[in-house]
């Protein structure tokens, strides 16, 4: 496992994403009420980027009552802790180890 | 004010560098953009009233997709030529073919008010949107509900050169396979433009019959009604004759899927050949005096139809999507869209990334189809 520091800790506001690349891997990093989480960044369905962009009926892309993200492009809906599709547990999107130290958000991989 | 928020929409370079045609780019112009192109008063009296249109819709994507808000335009609200031209830069597109994006309007039963929207909306974009940029194109959009008016619309603006094809619906209306719409397909045939059918209408399927009725859910309204619609579309059109008397017409399916070509073309085939003879029982073939169909039911689906790729529903095993590419004639009839902006979206990574698609594919997938079916 080797640290890698992604972002600092201003960069992502509470309930807001930030695409990252780790290694080559697209990750998108999400700030929920002060706790920090890391999820691939290419959805299962069809590649959408979890990390970016707004709804257009300006709901969030983040739920912090379910911990959960909706892709922008046709919404289905992650758990932020487990990665793992909320209706289909079969189905869901690798999720990584995150900490914070000196106000920067560091990811394992 | 930006229509679109591009972050939403990251492009590698592979997409980037890729020529793309969208053969299903909605443009839903608001209403007071079609006014000044309108004739009738009472219709601009209606409308502004009203708003646009008057319709009746039991379903609507927003019961099932509160993160997309009304689903037609989760992903954008288009205007202009200009606003087009920031939605192809963020998406990647190099040609829009625009389809209308007034897929409610067979919900409307006033003619009078239909005749005139189809008619602003294809001047409007004549006048002001298609002159923006030479590679936006058009299907103009026809007034199936009045074939006699379908056939002065497509002599009106059937040989403006951006405008590559004329729209109609595989929903709501009569089958095309009734005789009554033969003087389109004259007028189609005789200027090699191609019919695009998409599904429309009464949110898809009419409430007041028992399927309709007993709809419950958006993944049965949205999800089955466009193919099924889809297929019997196809089935009525090859069954009735019509390609046997317009060898030449061509329809582009958007929207209806294609997984079930291989389905429906050897169930259609299996049937013929069951029953051959019920054909002489239907109006065109039997005004031809036709015995048979010149050809297997199959073979017009290969030779007359093309499909748009979205909804594309990708299986998960890439030997299973190179069947189903090979099955569905994909080298000759897929042509990749979007179906912007509504929240079904879908962009060319797919193409570009799928192990089951080479280079040459993805080239006639991407352009190379629709440039040959739109006559580009
Ligand atoms: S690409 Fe994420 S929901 Fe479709």
């Amino acid at each position: 496992m080797t640290e890698h520091v992604v972002a600092s800790v201003d960069e992502i506001p509470n309930g807001n994403g930030k695409a990252v690349e780790v290694d080559g891997l697209p990750i998108a990093i999400f700030n929920v009420e002060g706790d920090y989480y890391a999820i691939s960044n290419r959805c299962v369905h069809m590649g959408g980027p979890l990390g970016e962009g707004v709804l257009h009926s300006e709901l969030p892309t983040v739920d912090p009552d379910r911990t959960s993200v909706h892709c922008p492009w046709h919404y289905w809906e992650f758990d932020l802790e487990t990665g793992r599709s909320v209706v289909n547990d079969k189905t869901g999107l690798r999720t990584f180890d995150v900490s914070v130290e000196d106000g920067e958000i560091v990811v394992d991989l | 004010m930006s229509v679109i928020d591009s972050e939403q929409f990251p492009l590698t370079e592979e997409m980037e560098e890729a020529f793309v045609v969208d053969v299903d780019f909605h443009f839903r112009a608001p209403v007071d953009r079609l006014m000044p192109y309108m004739d009738s008063a009472v219709v601009k009296r209606n409308l502004d009233i009203t708003g646009f249109p008057p319709t009746s819709c039991y379903w609507f994507p927003g019961y099932s997709t509160p993160r997309g808000a009304g689903g037609l335009e989760a992903h954008g609200k288009l205007e202009t030529g200009e606003d087009i031209v920031e939605v192809m830069e963020a998406l990647g597109i190099d040609m829009p073919i625009l389809t209308p994006g007034y897929n409610k309007l067979p919900d409307s039963q006033n003619v009078v008010m239909k005749n005139e929207i189809a008619r602003a909306y294809n001047d409007y974009l004549l006048e002001e949107v298609l002159p923006t940029d030479e590679n936006i194109k058009a299907v103009g959009l026809m007034q199936q509900w009045e074939p006699e008016t379908a056939v002065e619309e497509i002599k009106r603006v059937g040989d403006e050169e951006d405008i590559v094809g004329m729209y109609g619906f595989f929903g709501h209306y009569d089958l095309l396979g009734q005789p009554k719409y033969d003087q389109v397909f004259e007028e189609l045939v005789a200027r090699d433009l191609p019919l695009a059918l998409h599904g429309g209408g009464t949110a898809n399927w009419p409430q007041k019959d028992l399927i309709g009725n007993s709809l419950r859910t958006w993944s049965e309204a949205y999800g089955l009604v466009h193919p099924c619609r889809a297929m019997m579309m196809v089935g009525n059109m090859i069954m009735t004759g019509v390609f046997d008397k317009y060898p030449e017409l061509e329809v582009v399916m958007i929207e209806g899927g294609v997984n079930w070509v291989p389905f429906v073309s050897e169930r259609l085939d299996e049937m013929y050949n069951d029953h051959p003879e019920d054909i002489q029982m239907t109006e065109r073939m039997h005004r031809m005096g036709q015995e048979y169909l010149d050809k297997q039911p199959s073979e017009y689906l290969r030779d007359n139809f093309s499909f748009s790729s979205q909804p594309m529903n990708i299986p998960d095993k890439t030997k299973n999507f190179e069947a189903m590419l090979d099955m569905t004639n994909a080298r000759d009839s897929l042509m990749f869209a979007t179906d912007y902006p509504h929240y079904t979206v879908e962009l060319h990574n797919w193409v570009l990334e799928s192990p089951a698609i080479d280079d040459e594919l993805a080239e006639r997938i991407l352009h190379k189809n629709a440039e040959s079916v739109f006559r580009i």
